[in-house]
């Protein structure tokens, strides 16, 4: 008899056939720079930096790919072990990021293989970069991964780009958004200058500005599809979004992506006109934070079976922001700024929500206080991370903020977003079973309180 | 109307078989490997101290760990729902819970009788009764006795760690620097109430606290706790049961919201039978037991 070497996976089923096809995406940004690789075209290794360094490389004619959804696909088939087990070998601590330590084994393999793709990487494995793109947005143990992985890639530059993430009262000060605009597009200048030493070529403003308005369609766009989740019963639940989202997140400058999502806005929008929810039995809507369980996202399919619990909002981080107002963009030539103001929109929008509950950070916290509200949430589901301190430190907060000022509890069930060996779905059930009787008690809270939901 | 609760915990388990408000039969005996097998022999042994048929029992609730493995039940419940009921009822006044069982740890609050928060410990044995039967072993000391000797302590051995690989190593340390038996009991009693207090702390904790599980019968743990938080904690005459007792009460109050018939269709599809995973009997073979 045959050996099965096939790896057991906690996929989830997605409710959406838009969803189902998202996959292609991710595929799509790895088979396309090795293929440009081979035609001689420069590839670049890209945190998310949440549009800030993206489209200049890209319109510089450089493909990119994005270590961080490179470890979350090793994760979902089931195949980062490996690399994780290299990096744990190599030195670093099993409590370094997921990501980075996905990346880092992989790396080392790529150095040992002379720099050709092993044989067998999941997804076509990431191909050889030219430029490290490192982004102080949101987490400090980005600065130290890609130097980290100077080790393995000694000849590659690394740039990092920086932002500043000012807390909810700096937001307020006078000047306050002016200084950090200026600082942020004399960053991008100075990117500018160093790719265009780099790549021996001129930026092409003009692309450069082409792709922004595409983007920022297709982030609107996006943005919509958000909204119409807001329908009760859910008609798109958390295990659709983290498929549906590497579209916007990461290739929003694509037409393709935008036609993707013409198609995903309106198999979610039929759903809703006719009442039919993602879940055949939603009887709890609950919100997810911060980064999932990639290993095992059917979990979440799991949670709706047994108890009926629809995911209605999930994952600050991975939103669309709302669209800019017209008077921001209004006279705004220097694509660099469109991109500046792209960024710090995306960071400090929840601000204002952030002050009316007298609360803070804006980014990881507030957000979740107004979706409760518009996504009439019963429960928040906080998934601590034992690897990444960003996605993690606010999480206590968050539920006892949403606990007390809006009267939504919260279930804490920790994981890792790469690292299989930490997750326990079974005992991630026990909790979410019990969890769900508060989930009535606060329910009944609320409704006593002439809460709307 | 006689209802029962069974209780499969991981190490321990109990079930308690009632009459309105009146516990008729209570017991008490370790889970092993196989639930099912188990969950008869206890129902049937629980039936027969209190001379009792199985279809004079209304309904019943399994909760705890091995819960799904008690085929007769007519329903399931969370044990955290089930301790919280148990405790309420014995002790309205309680605001929260801190139960130490065989394999976990759970911190629960209560508000009106309702379940309004609760935290359970994580992948980790510190704080669970695993954690001092593995210290038991190395100290060459009965589970019983650990409580009562460490109060005897007058200087704590310092424990600083609670991974229980590495507490073992440092006990096996603090021997070999002479440090009596009594102080590193008293020394592991304070290491775990102190990250049963992190733990629970994350609730808010507020009084009247009830301890119950497995670690409320070692009084050693619970003075400790008591130390920890700083005020007298209350603890059932037998803090075993609380689950079980709540599975009961929760019961007695289903069954009083279904009609006769109801009850007895739910009555005819039961079956006490010895099944096993191990060996699943077809029909027309010889049942175990």
């Amino acid at each position: 008899m045959e050996k099965d070497n096939s790896v057991k996976t906690m996929k989830s089923a997605k409710t959406l056939k838009t969803a189902r096809e998202a996959g292609y995406f991710g595929k799509k940004m790895l088979t396309d720079a090795i293929k440009a690789q081979e035609e001689g075209h420069p590839i670049g290794w890209s945190m998310v930096s949440w549009w800030q360094g993206d489209f200049i490389a890209k319109a510089m004619g450089m493909h990119l790919v994005y270590p961080e959804n490179y470890g979350a696909f090793c994760a979902a088939v089931r195949q980062a072990e490996p690399y994780l087990e290299i990096a744990d070998s190599e030195g670093f601590p099993n409590n370094l990021c997921g990501y980075a330590r996905n990346c880092l084994g992989f790396a080392k393999c790529l150095r040992d293989n002379n720099y050709v793709i092993p044989e067998g990487a999941p997804g076509g494995g990431l191909a050889r970069p030219v430029l490290m793109l490192a982004s102080g947005c949101a987490c400090d143990a980005r600065y130290k991964w890609f130097q980290s992985l100077g080790r393995y890639l000694n000849d590659v530059p690394v740039w990092n780009l920086e932002m500043p993430q000012t807390g909810v009262k700096e937001y307020y000060l006078p000047g306050n958004k002016e200084k950090n605009l200026r600082f942020i597009v004399a960053e991008l200048r100075e990117f500018v200058k160093f790719m265009e030493n780099l790549l021996k070529k001129k930026l092409d403003y003009d692309k450069l500005h082409a792709m922004l308005d595409q983007a920022l369609k297709t982030l609107n766009l996006a943005w919509q599809v958000d909204l119409l989740r807001r329908a009760v019963p859910s008609p798109m639940v958390s295990q659709d979004f983290w498929s549906v989202m590497i579209p916007h997140f990461y290739l929003p400058d694509d037409p393709e992506a935008y036609s993707f999502y013409e198609r995903v806005y309106a198999e979610v929008k039929e759903k809703v006109d006719n009442g039919i929810g993602a879940i055949p039995n939603e009887k709890y809507r609950m919100m997810f934070s911060e980064l999932p369980p990639w290993h095992s996202i059917g979990f979440f399919d799991e949670l709706a079976k047994r108890y009926g619990i629809a995911m209605v909002m999930e994952s600050w981080n991975y939103h669309a922001p709302t669209p800019m107002a017209e008077e921001e963009l209004h006279g705004i030539n220097d694509p660099l700024e469109i991109i500046a103001r792209l960024t710090y929109h995306k960071w400090m929008e929840h601000n204002t929500v952030a002050r009316e509950f007298d609360t803070a950070p804006g980014f990881f916290n507030a957000a979740y206080l107004r979706w409760a509200q518009e996504y009439k949430a019963d429960g928040f589901f906080a998934h601590p991370l034992l690897s990444c301190r960003p996605a993690t430190y606010t999480l206590m907060h968050t539920r006892n903020s949403l606990e007390e000022k809006l009267k939504v509890p919260g279930v804490v069930v920790p994981g890792d977003i790469i690292d299989l060996r930490v997750f326990n779905s079974d005992e991630g059930f026990s909790k979410v079973e019990a969890f769900v009787e508060t989930m009535d008690h606060y329910r009944e809270l609320r409704k006593e309180a002439g809460m709307a939901w | 109307m006689f209802v029962a609760g069974i209780d499969i915990g991981s190490t321990i388990t109990k079930i308690v078989i009632s009459n309105g408000m009146e516990v008729r039969a209570a017991m008490i005996t370790p889970t092993g490997p196989e639930h099912r097998r188990l969950a008869f022999r206890v129902m049937d042994d629980a039936l027969a101290s209190c001379f009792l048929s199985f279809n004079e029992v209304e309904y019943i609730v399994a909760t705890g760990y091995g819960r799904i493995n008690v085929p007769f039940a007519d329903q399931q419940v969370t044990e955290i729902t089930c301790h919280m009921r148990g405790v309420h009822c014995l002790f309205p006044e309680v605001r929260t819970i801190i139960d130490i069982g065989g394999q976990d740890s759970k911190g629960i609050k209560i508000k009106d009788g309702k379940q309004v928060d609760f935290i359970m410990n994580d992948k980790c044995a510190a704080g669970t009764g695993r954690f001092f039967e593995v210290m038991t072993d190395v100290l060459g000391v009965k589970l019983e006795e650990i409580g009562p000797m460490s109060l005897k302590s007058e200087k704590p051995a310092s424990i600083s760690s609670l991974c229980t690989v590495f507490a073992e190593q440092e006990v096996y340390l603090r021997l070999s620097e002479g440090a009596s038996v009594e102080d590193i009991l008293a020394g592991l009693h304070k290491a775990n109430a102190s990250r049963i207090h992190s733990m629970i702390g994350k609730l808010r904790i507020e009084r009247e606290v009830a301890m119950t599980g497995g670690g409320a019968k070692n009084i050693g743990l619970v003075k400790a706790m008591e130390d920890r938080i700083g005020f007298p904690i209350v603890v059932p005459p037998e803090p075993l049961i609380t689950g079980a007792l709540g599975a009961a009460l929760i019961a007695r109050e289903v069954a009083a919201r279904l009609t006769p018939d109801q009850l007895r269709e739910k009555k005819e599809k039961r079956r006490l039978e010895a099944v096993t995973f191990f060996d699943d009997p077809k029909p027309g073979k010889e049942r175990l037991l």
